[in-house]
This record gives structure tokens, sequence and C-alpha cells, in this order.
């Protein structure tokens, strides 16, 4: 009977190291494929007006160090700047919200990467407000030089 | 040593004396398990002797589970570890000749090294005609190259074709390896062959 | 009880914890979510167009340029050197080769920042070593580096060397760029199969 008490011991061990792993908040739990085709999908960026005719709610987060968003609507916006977005209190506010969370900050660069870590942590319906449209588009037309390009200058 | 992700800044030389105490503890368990002798594994073949099932898949799932633990505890990567690319025909054939060689011979090449180990003569005749096959196959490259590279499927994970995630695979695979070494009792006591199996 | 019963339940335990897993773990990120906005808040993972502009330039062989865009968008223009992975194909395995390198600095670039950053986060969420970001991407370049004229009457040495880069650099795009597609097409086969080749390994 011994050996059979061994053997419950480690299983007993294994099972828990598991599921505290398994309920450890301070993990990436999704496959990264995901955050690929989300943002492939072209609806997770919004511009300012189409944020006033939205319908349904949503938290507005902003993630600059010092807040600079004006705050239109008080009671759904937060001011989360982004080396707080993983602390308790944060992750709290994020939870418990129903709707949409839209990021807003004024670098591109911080509400992209903000985006990448709330997918990965399990949030599904994350938006990206944009101050600029269409950021993501090439603004400049690349004027060949005709001397060299022999083939047809039509594109 | 490997895709383990704590230990990857070992100096190469401790890298290197891990893979030979591995390999050492590898021939070690084979011998003890008494896999010099061509009847055992014969014996698989036959039926009287099941010990290549059950030693080659207890050291399998044993891998198979600790991979997945170390992979879930962020330990192993298992992202890194090579899977083989799976080449239909060529798979099928291979498998055939081996099959047929392990029978015949009465050795697969891990346990011929060993049994070579032990000085017997009918393996350094085996691994030297496995070497003179692998020799062959080099030389016969570009006729068989088209056969041996058709119906690649690229490296294929059972889990992936079969759409489940590791773990509940992990499961299934247990659970079919106890089933089949209780048949393999079943079978050993049906075609009990006490002559030999008193020998090896 | 016999020793192959004890190891059987142990291993058919095991598997049943295994089974209840959630989630495949060599999917998900390797760092953990702190590690990975200690690393997004830095400031040091991005090179601005004229420093790029200065590795175009002097051919910089220990730095790989990387354009996130569609592959039609990559042929109509790009910085010369770079090497085309749409973002969708970010995860192929064919491509680790090139984002996961100890040695050389890769750096992301697409239109704008969007796209380059958040692929910047996927690659250091995977535990990518030497991942860069061009900051402002495409349209940012052809601001500085192609459009920028100097105005004025004298000019700081300063501010000729800067001016001095992009104008080499403006050569390189144009020159590059304007060769016939099927040049162009040539050429980058040729730079893949090379970095292919001496990539190593069994395949």
């Amino acid at each position: 009977m011994k050996n059979v008490g061994f053997i419950l011991f480690l299983f007993a061990v294994m099972a828990v190291l598991v599921i505290s792993r398994i309920f450890n908040p301070n993990l990436f739990k999704r496959e990264t494929q995901a955050a690929i085709e989300n943002a492939l999908n072209t609806g997770f960026v919004i511009s300012e007006d189409q944020l006033k005719t939205k319908n349904n709610p949503y938290l507005l987060v902003d993630l600059n160090h010092t807040t600079v968003v004006s705050q239109d609507n008080p009671e759904n916006s937060v001011h989360i700047p982004f080396e707080k977005l993983l602390d308790k209190t944060s992750q709290d506010i994020l939870k418990n919200n129903n709707g949409e969370i839209v990021l807003v900050a004024t670098d591109n660069t911080t509400s992209s990467k903000a985006w990448v870590i709330l997918n990965q942590l399990g949030y599904k319906n994350v938006i990206i407000l944009e101050k600029k449209q269409n950021q993501e588009v090439l603004k400049y037309k690349f004027q060949p030089d005709t001397i060299i390009r022999l083939e047809s200058v039509q594109n | 040593m490997g895709p383990i992700s704590v230990i990857t800044e070992l100096p190469e030389w401790l890298d290197l004396l891990i893979a030979f105490l591995i390999g050492a503890g590898f021939g070690f368990a084979l011998e003890q398990a008494g896999f010099s002798s061509s009847r055992k594994l014969a014996g698989m073949f036959y039926g009287y002797d099941t010990t290549v099932l059950k030693v080659f898949f207890t050291a399998a799932i044993v891998a198979l589970v600790g991979s997945q633990f170390l992979d879930f505890f962020g330990l192993l990567d298992l992202s890194l570890v090579f899977v083989n690319p799976y080449y239909v025909g060529a798979t099928l054939i291979g498998g055939v000749i081996m099959g047929a060689g392990f029978i015949m011979g009465g050795f697969c090449p891990g346990t011929g090294i060993c049994a070579l180990s032990i000085g017997k003569i009918d393996a350094l005749i085996f691994l030297f005609g496995g070497m003179t096959g692998a020799f062959l196959f080099a030389e016969s490259w570009p006729e068989i190259q088209t056969l041996a590279m058709g119906s690649y499927k690229g490296p294929m994970r059972v889990e992936e074709w079969m759409g489940v995630s590791p773990g509940i695979f992990t499961l299934i695979l247990i659970v079919a390896a106890v089933l089949m070494f209780w048949v393999a009792e079943l079978s050993e006591k049906k075609f009990t062959r006490p002559d030999i199996s008193s020998e090896i | 009880m016999e020793p192959r019963i004890k190891i059987s339940v142990l291993l058919i335990g095991l598997g049943v914890l295994l089974a209840f897993i959630p989630y495949n773990s060599s999917e998900t990120f390797r760092l953990k979510p702190d590690e990975l906005l200690e690393k997004s808040l830095s400031d040091t993972i991005y090179f601005s167009a004229d420093q790029v502009a200065r590795f175009v330039n002097s051919e910089d062989t220990t730095v790989q340029l990387i354009d996130l865009r569609s592959k039609k968008e990559y042929l109509e223009c790009n910085i010369p050197g770079s090497v085309n992975i749409p973002f969708e194909e970010f995860l192929n395995p064919d491509w680790q080769g090139y984002l996961n390198s100890k040695e050389i600095k890769t750096i992301l670039y697409a239109n704008g920042d969007q796209t380059a950053n958040m692929a910047w986060t996927i690659a250091a969420g995977l535990g990518y070593e030497n991942v860069y970001v061009m900051r402002g991407g495409l349209n940012d370049w052809f601001e500085t580096v192609m459009l920028t004229r100097f105005e004025g009457d004298k000019i700081t040495p300063h501010e000729n060397i800067i001016f001095e880069n992009r104008l080499k650099a403006r050569r390189l795009f144009t020159q590059i760029n304007s060769l016939p597609d099927s040049a162009k097409a040539q050429f980058i086969e040729a730079k893949r199969l090379k970095e292919a080749q001496l990539d190593g390994g069994c395949e």
C-alpha cells in the first residue's frame, strides 16, 4: 500500500502544479495565430467619426503617459498608462467591462503594441482608435526612373 | 542540450557529455532488457515474447508525457523539436523493408549495436549489411529520387491531423498502449514457446 | 500491486491530467505578459528612417530589412535589400530563419506604424531576439529620405552628412526600384536562394 500512496502523492503534486499554472493570470494563453487573424480582419481600427456613431457600449482606454484625450463621455472612458496596463486594478477594470475596449494613444505604436498584448491575454473585442485616417496606406507614389525602366510604365 | 530552455547556455563540452551519458543510459537499458538476443526480438513477430513492444512503447510514452509537461511549464519549446517530414510512399516502402530485415535478422539497428558491443558476430554482419544498404541507397539516389520524394506531406503531427489537442492525443495513446500490453500478455500465454523463452 | 500496474495507473493519471490542459503551450507566446510589456516600453527597438538609410547605403550585412506588406505593394517599390514577408505569413516556419536570428538585426517595416509594431510585439512575444522596427514605416522614409530638400544658404557639416546620406539612399532606392519587373524578380529570387543556402540545415 505504501507504493500506491507514493503514486497518488506524485499524481497530486503534478495535479497541483498543472492547475496552478492553468489559472495563472500572468501567462499568455491564446494561440499566436489568433492575433494575426484578428489583425487581418479590418474591423478592428476605427476613426473618430465612427466612434461617435457607435451603438454598442464601449470603454475608451487612454494609454498615454499623461492623459491627453478629451473626455467626451466620462462614464465610459478611463486613463490607463501603457506601463500600468497589466496592473491588477487595470486588469480588473478591463475584465469587468462588458462591451468593446477602444484603445487610444497619441503614438500609434503604443496602441498597436497594447492591442497585441490584450489580444493574446484573451480579450476578444479590442479596437484601436486612429486619430489620422488610413495610417497604414502608402501616401506617396514611387516615380520610377524611366530611362532605366525599359518595360512599360503603366501600373 | 537540445531545446530544453533552462540549460541552453551550457558550454559545448557539457552538452556533449550529457549526450554521451544519455546514450550510455539507452544502451544500458537495452542490454539489461535483454535485447542483445535476437530471439527476443524475433519473439515479437512470433508472439511468444512481447518485451520489445512494452519497452519501446513505455519509453515513447514517458518521453511524450515528460516533454508535454516540460512544454506546459515553459521549460521546453516543443515547436523547436524536429518533426520528420512525411513522404507517404517512401515511409511505406521503408517500413516494409525494415520490418522484413528486423525479423530475418533478429536485430534492429539500435539493438544490433548493443549485441555487437557484447561480441556477437551475427550482429557485426547485420550492421555491415545495414551500412551496405545505406551505401546502395545513396548510390542509386538519382534513380529512386522521384519515388523517395513523392507525396510530400510536410512535417505532420498526428494530433494536428486528428484535430485534437496534444494532451488528448497523449491520453488516447496511453490508453491504447495499455490495451496493447494487455493483448500482448494474452498472446504470450497463447503462443508460448518454453524451449526458447527459458533460454533468453 | 505489481510494478507494471502501478506504472500504468500513474501514466494514465498523468495522461488524464494532460488531456485537461485547455491550451497548447507551444503555440502561445513564450514570454510572460510583464516581460513583454517591459520590452515594449523601451525605446531601443526603433530605428529612424535616416538610420535605416545609412544601413542601406553601407550595405550593412548585420542588418536585414523585412517588408511586411503584400507582394503587390512590395514589387511596386521597396527598400533595397529588404525581404518580403507578408504579415499573414508571419508565423510560417519557413520565415523563422529570417526573423529569429542571433547575429543579424531584423528591422521590420510596413507603410505606417501599426502593422510593424504589431508584428514586432508578436515576434518579441515569441522570444525572438534582435527584432526592431523602422519608425514611421515607408511613409516616413518617403518624407525624410526621398522628398526632403535642403533650403537655406549655408549648410553645417552635420546637416551635410545627413543630406548626403539621404541623397545616396534616394539614388539607390530609385535605381533598384526602377529595374524592369523581370530583373527585379530575378534579383529578389537570387537573394532569397542565397539566404536559404546559407541557412544550412537538412532541407
